[in-house]
């Protein structure tokens, strides 16, 4: 039986492929709401993991197991996959709810490195402050310049702070491609940045 | 390569994206996104999720999360919180069908069991109760009532001279009595649809059913409205 069938089977409320379905996935469920609230920075009490757990299960079964029927094995995604992902969605909806800021995992801008700081600092003049934004409108537009793949790993590198290791899985290449991609991006911004008129900072 | 313009770079995109509209798109459903990350969609498809992304802080830490989260470590749920899971999904299946279970015994229908609510002369009565009234055997037919949300659904199984059946389905709004027209019928064994009805007048009837085991779906045209598992045996 394929995970299409199996989960149409739990959507007609088959008693026995739910006890399959607990056996075969509620370990799955229950380790990756540990492993995201672990890395949102959270610590809960067992019981609020134990409560997400049910609200996962109760989700897939309420309205007549309405979230479940959305499962439909689109492009070859398997069960476990698609319970993983609504697991981790979950998690962070339960988490935005929180009073509590979330702690964020993406890089924060770097505190102890101003642009003033960046930027050679030219005095406080009128002309040299329009310089300083002219260099930085110029940046903004080469990066805007950048095709949609180039942005995309911007995002994942300097905005995410997705390690090396993270994004050779993700983009499945060595670590030699993610460096030389990583310098590729930049010689372009460099590149286009020069073009401008601007001089390159040291 | 400067590692201040690598600074720079990175807080003039901060900036950038910060001035970025929010995406109106609506979000990728789990499944695209667990193909996106599987790298098994399109191009097409590919592009503009990664665009979507760009301009939807949510989403993007999904993907941040997802891909930090490739694989986590194995934990057992506790053997308590899975017993009370068992139950909550025990109680919602029996809350959205109707079981019923009936042994034929020399023309009589003995009912072993049912989660509805049971005709008796004009009395509703839970199975529980008949068994305790030690009620069990019904002559010729049976009447077993259940409410899903606004809809009453009423079944009844008359034996017929040979080993098979009758089965009839009213389907009804709970308060106001009416009959509930344009609902679909099926009769389903095993995966095979025997029989299907569009009921119009809020009646079906499948004649001739032989024994064994069938689920009777009632839908409406956007979702299933109830379902009952009956088993027939001798």
């Amino acid at each position: 039986m394929d995970d299409l069938e199996f989960a149409g089977k739990c959507a007609k409320a088959d008693k026995i492929a739910w006890k399959e379905f607990l056996e075969k996935y509620s370990r799955l469920i229950y380790s990756y709401i540990n492993s995201t609230i672990r890395i949102k920075g959270y610590v809960f009490e067992p019981s609020v993991i134990d409560e997400i757990f049910n609200e996962i299960i109760s989700s897939l079964i309420q309205n007549n197991f309405k979230k479940l029927k959305t499962y439909q094995g689109k492009n070859k995604a398997s069960l476990a996959s698609w319970l993983r992902q609504v697991t981790i969605n979950f998690c962070l909806d339960h988490l935005r709810k929180q009073k509590t800021p979330m702690v964020s995992l993406d890089a924060p801008v770097d505190d102890d490195m101003s642009l003033s700081e960046v930027i050679p600092y030219r005095g406080l003049t009128a002309g040299e402050e329009l310089l300083k934004k002219e260099e930085v409108q110029s940046l903004t537009d080469c990066i805007q310049r950048l095709d949609l793949e180039d942005k995309f790993f911007l995002e994942l590198t300097l905005k995410r702070a997705l390690s090396q290791e993270e994004l050779k899985n993700f983009f499945r290449v060595s670590r030699a491609v993610i460096d030389m991609r990583r310098r590729r991006i930049i010689e372009r911004l460099r590149d286009c940045f020069k073009g401008k008129g601007f001089e390159l900072l040291e | 390569m400067g590692l201040k313009f690598e600074k720079l770079i990175k807080i003039v995109y901060e900036k950038w994206k910060a001035k970025l509209p929010r995406s109106r798109e609506a979000h990728p459903d789990e499944e695209d996104f667990s193909a996106f990350i599987q790298n098994q969609l399109s191009s097409q498809e590919t592009a503009r999720i990664k665009n979507h992304i760009l301009s939807c802080e949510e989403c993007a830490q999904i993907l941040t999360v997802s891909l930090k989260l490739q694989s986590a470590p194995e934990i057992e749920p506790p053997a308590k919180l899975l017993e009370a899971c068992r139950d909550l999904i025990s109680n919602a299946i029996s809350s959205q069908t109707l079981e019923i279970i009936l042994v034929v015994k020399e023309k009589l229908l003995n009912l072993l069991n049912t989660t509805g609510d049971v005709l008796v002369g004009q009395e509703l009565v839970p199975a529980a109760v008949l068994r305790s009234r030690k009620i069990r055997d019904f002559k010729d037919e049976i009447t077993i009532l259940k409410d899903f949300g606004d809809t009453r659904i009423e079944v009844k199984i008359t034996a017929k001279a040979g080993a098979d059946f009758d089965l009839q389905l009213i389907i009804k709004d709970k308060l106001t009595q009416e009959l509930k027209k344009d609902l679909r019928v099926s009769l389903i064994k095993g995966d095979v649809e025997l029989e299907s009805y569009l009921a119009e007048s809020g009646k079906v009837i499948f004649e001739h059913v032989l024994l064994g085991q069938y689920t009777v779906e009632i839908s409406s045209l956007r979702d299933k409205v109830a379902c009952v598992l009956i088993d027939i045996k001798v």
